[in-house]
């Protein structure tokens, strides 16, 4: 199994091309195949992880006539509320990097003079915009939610497929109070009408109500499986909370959404209350990890180290009310704690470390993400409060060149010791 | 260095004992000055540009250098400072806010909150953000509110400097000799920290001489245009002098980006309007990087690019600024089809190596 899927992936390096990403997807997106192909996962949260991937990704290459692009943390119940399929041109970036496709779409984006100072998310995505790996689309929607990068390279991809006219900023404020929720909660319905004005189609309020209906009960497994989490120390085989971020944030608002969190739910509990106990470290991992192959968390499993939690799974957001659907996804966006001041990421961070019993802090520090990596300092002080050990990975998300892959297993090693020892 | 310049210097003394109990420090364009005016305190645009690497251990290394540089100087300066605003420029700008809310806690605060969009919405989005900053410098001016009338009277005083700032361009545009690159930098320098009141009435006196002093002597150079964000740093503008060029447009952080006109607030009858008033005339000024249109930015290069018959654009940006460095593939990609020959160069701030930036602005000149 694990020779079809390096076979698989060779295929795609070699061939870089939209056409033979097409026609990989008609393959493997096909039925019996895709099933066949789920069975190749020991555990079912990543059959039903990759099944579901698998089907959105092939849904935006073989249909793009509703097609948006999205940045991260965007309110995605508004994509499906519109019909919209979503393509997250920053996870495909992780993508790129896990099919080893990553050192060919960062040399496209240098040569298109993109500093290599600047993020490798937003480079890698804009080299295989460049390398036409990455489907037209009809729309682009993004925020400054977190990052300054996203704004500009989605323009730039605008640009380069003429849709400049259907471009949106989501400009999300700093702090909130009354006047910022106008202002964004406009925005938000502003797009809804006018991308439905350019559909050529009625706004449909009712989809959109029924988006959020299903984003609360997508909600409800998130938030049943972090409580279950909270207690497990036995997880299925190769389970990374890490690798949920693009139905975390894409399938929010859709029934495969609910679906998978549904079935991550019932395995997770079902393996904390059928399988035996294990003694683990438990830690806690800040921003993203590498998407290439790395050893960071074969070396925290050697030394019984476990993630027991990542930042980026917190559910930050209230129940949304489906009868006020603008200023509900408008709340959702301002109650994000990576916007507006760190205090916000801080407090978000303290709680989780109490809430899991944490032992140890992860950050990965990757490399140009201003946002994260200004905060570490602060990140730093507050972690020893709590008398845990922090360990800050430099790194890359992308670019195995860009990290030092030694180093890290070394720091590791270092830091799982200490843990181990505590 | 010209004789009236180095007066101008030794008048204000800007730059050697800036009056920070009597400032309010800030960072950004985007920050109206006409408000910190109205609440009787002094405009300081903060430079640092010696404060390089005294402490780095608040930001990682790939992180912007100017940043860096100011957060050095509010740990040094901390004593000294009565208020700090920022602005929400981008990620670095907000992490510094972070780093100083907590570890210079002392220093008075506060963040603008600017949209990176314009229409009717941000507009009325930016006037309530700048009613906050209204409140904010009220509590920390003595017993001195802010009102209209306090608003109209300051909005007339940097009405009437950006007035003459425009006049200083003209005769820099207009002659090789009467005021020198360096020279020109440093009064918009001497611009945004001095008290606006004396500054303007030494300027006007200033211009009144070198008008007299030369009236327009022009040799044929090549025209070109900078482009960038803050750049400000004296050993970069001694190369452009030692080279056959002349710099006839520039788009940077730290010149005609200042300037904002249009602030029509004659007829506003209440405070609000003033504010309204203020908070468009900011959001249509000359636009940085960090603003969502793109194209208009672009537009704006374009259009300085034929006015001023520029042979050629240098851009120039400090390491790590995400916005800027954006920019440039998109700028780029649009002057390569206009046939503009165009330069990047990625610097430290106050901290380039003068021979290998020398020598590579020659070697572009001499294709250009």
């Amino acid at each position: 199994m694990a020779n079809i899927k390096e076979k698989i992936k060779k295929n795609l390096q070699d061939n870089l091309d939209e056409k033979t990403i097409k026609k990989l997807l008609k393959v493997m997106g096909s039925w019996p195949l895709i099933s066949f192909y789920g069975t190749m996962f020991s555990s079912v949260s990543d059959k039903y992880l990759n099944i579901i991937s698998i089907k959105n990704i092939k849904r935006a290459y073989l249909d793009n006539s509703n097609l948006a692009y999205g940045s991260l943390f965007l309110p995605y119940e508004l994509f499906h509320g519109l019909g919209l399929s979503p393509f997250l041109p920053e996870v495909m970036a992780g993508f790129t990097a896990g099919m080893g496709i990553s050192a060919k779409t960062l040399k496209k984006a240098s040569s298109g003079w993109y500093s290599q100072d600047l993020c490798t998310f937003h480079r890698s995505a804009s080299g295989a915009v460049d390398m036409s790996l990455f489907p037209k689309p009809k729309f682009i929607i993004c925020s400054n939610i977190a990052c300054d990068a996203a704004q500009k390279s989605f323009y730039i991809y605008a640009k380069k497929f003429a849709i400049s006219d259907s471009y949106y900023l989501i400009d999300v404020p700093y702090s909130e109070n009354e006047s910022s929720f106008k202002y964004l909660s406009a925005q938000l319905e502003n797009i809804f009408y006018e991308i439905s004005s350019k559909k050529k189609v009625k706004p449909d309020i009712g989809r959109l109500k029924k988006a959020i209906l299903l984003s609360n009960e997508f909600r409800h497994w998130a938030l049943k499986i972090n409580e279950v989490r909270k207690e497990l120390t036995n997880y299925p085989k190769d389970f990374n909370g890490l690798n949920f971020i693009l139905p975390f944030f894409s399938l929010n608002g859709s029934k495969e959404g609910v679906l998978l969190y549904k079935k991550m739910y019932q395995e997770l509990k079902d393996f904390n209350e059928n399988k035996p106990k294990k003694k683990i470290k438990k830690i806690l991992w800040l921003h993203l990890k590498p998407y290439y192959r790395n050893e960071i968390f074969d070396i925290l499993e050697k030394y019984g180290l476990k993630v027991v939690f990542e930042e980026i799974n917190h559910i930050y957001w209230q129940e949304m009310d489906p009868d006020r659907p603008f200023e509900s996804l408008a709340k959702k966006m301002m109650s994000n704690f990576l916007n507006g001041p760190s205090d916000s990421r801080i407090k978000v961070i303290d709680k989780l470390i109490e809430e899991y019993d944490i032992d140890g802090v992860i950050l990965f520090a990757h490399w140009g993400c201003r946002q994260s990596n200004g905060s570490i300092r602060i990140i730093k002080d507050e972690v020893k409060k709590h008398n845990i050990p922090i360990l800050v990975l430099d790194g890359d998300c992308v670019d195995i060149k860009n990290s030092s892959v030694g180093q890290i297993k070394t720091r590791v090693e270092g830091f799982a010791e200490i843990v181990s020892s505590g | 260095m010209n004789v009236k310049t180095s007066e101008i210097k030794q008048t204000f003394k800007w730059d050697k004992q800036p009056a920070l109990q009597k400032s309010v420090l800030y960072t950004c364009t985007y920050i109206p000055q006409e408000i910190i005016a109205a609440a009787g305190l002094n405009a300081y645009r903060i430079e640092a540009n010696s404060f390089l690497r005294s402490n780095d251990s608040y930001f990682p290394t790939n992180f912007c250098p100017y940043i860096k540089n100011i957060a050095n100087y509010l740990l040094e300066k901390k004593d000294e400072i009565k208020a700090l605003i920022l602005a929400t420029s981008c990620d670095g700008m907000r992490r510094l806010f972070d780093i100083t809310k907590n570890y210079i806690p002392d220093i008075n605060l506060f963040m603008l909150d600017v949209p990176r969009v314009v229409s009717k919405e941000s507009i009325d989005f930016f006037s309530s953000n700048l009613d906050l900053m209204v409140s904010f410098l009220d509590t920390i001016s003595a017993g001195q509110k802010i009102t209209l009338e306090s608003i109209r009277s300051a909005a007339v005083l940097i009405s009437e400097k950006n007035r003459l700032m425009g006049e200083l361009r003209h005769i820099y545009l207009k002659s090789d000799t009467a005021i020198s690159l360096n020279e020109y930098y440093d009064i918009f320098k001497a611009s945004m920290m001095a008290d606006t009141g004396s500054f303007n009435a030494y300027l006007k006196k200033y211009l009144h001489d070198i008008k007299d002093l030369d009236a327009g002597t022009v040799k044929k150079k090549k025209n070109i245009m900078i482009m960038g964000n803050y750049i400000n740093d004296e050993k970069l503008w001694d190369i452009f002098s030692s080279l056959d060029v002349k710099i006839s447009m520039d788009d940077i952080c730290f010149s005609h980006r200042n300037i904002v006109n249009d602030i029509n607030i004659e007829k506003a009858r209440h405070k609000d309007e003033a504010l309204r008033s203020i908070a468009a005339s900011y959001l249509n000024k000359p636009s940085c990087f960090r603003m969502a249109d793109l194209d208009n930015k672009v537009s704006q290069a374009l259009s300085s690019i034929r006015e001023k018959e520029i042979d050629a654009l240098i851009f120039i940006s400090l390491k790590f600024c995400d916005t800027t460095l954006y920019f440039y593939p998109f700028l780029k990609e649009e002057l390569k089809s206009m046939k503009i020959p165009t330069l990047f160069l990625e610097i430290e701030h106050n901290k380039i190596s003068v021979g290998q930036i020398k020598t590579r602005i020659e070697a572009f000149l001499e294709m250009v």
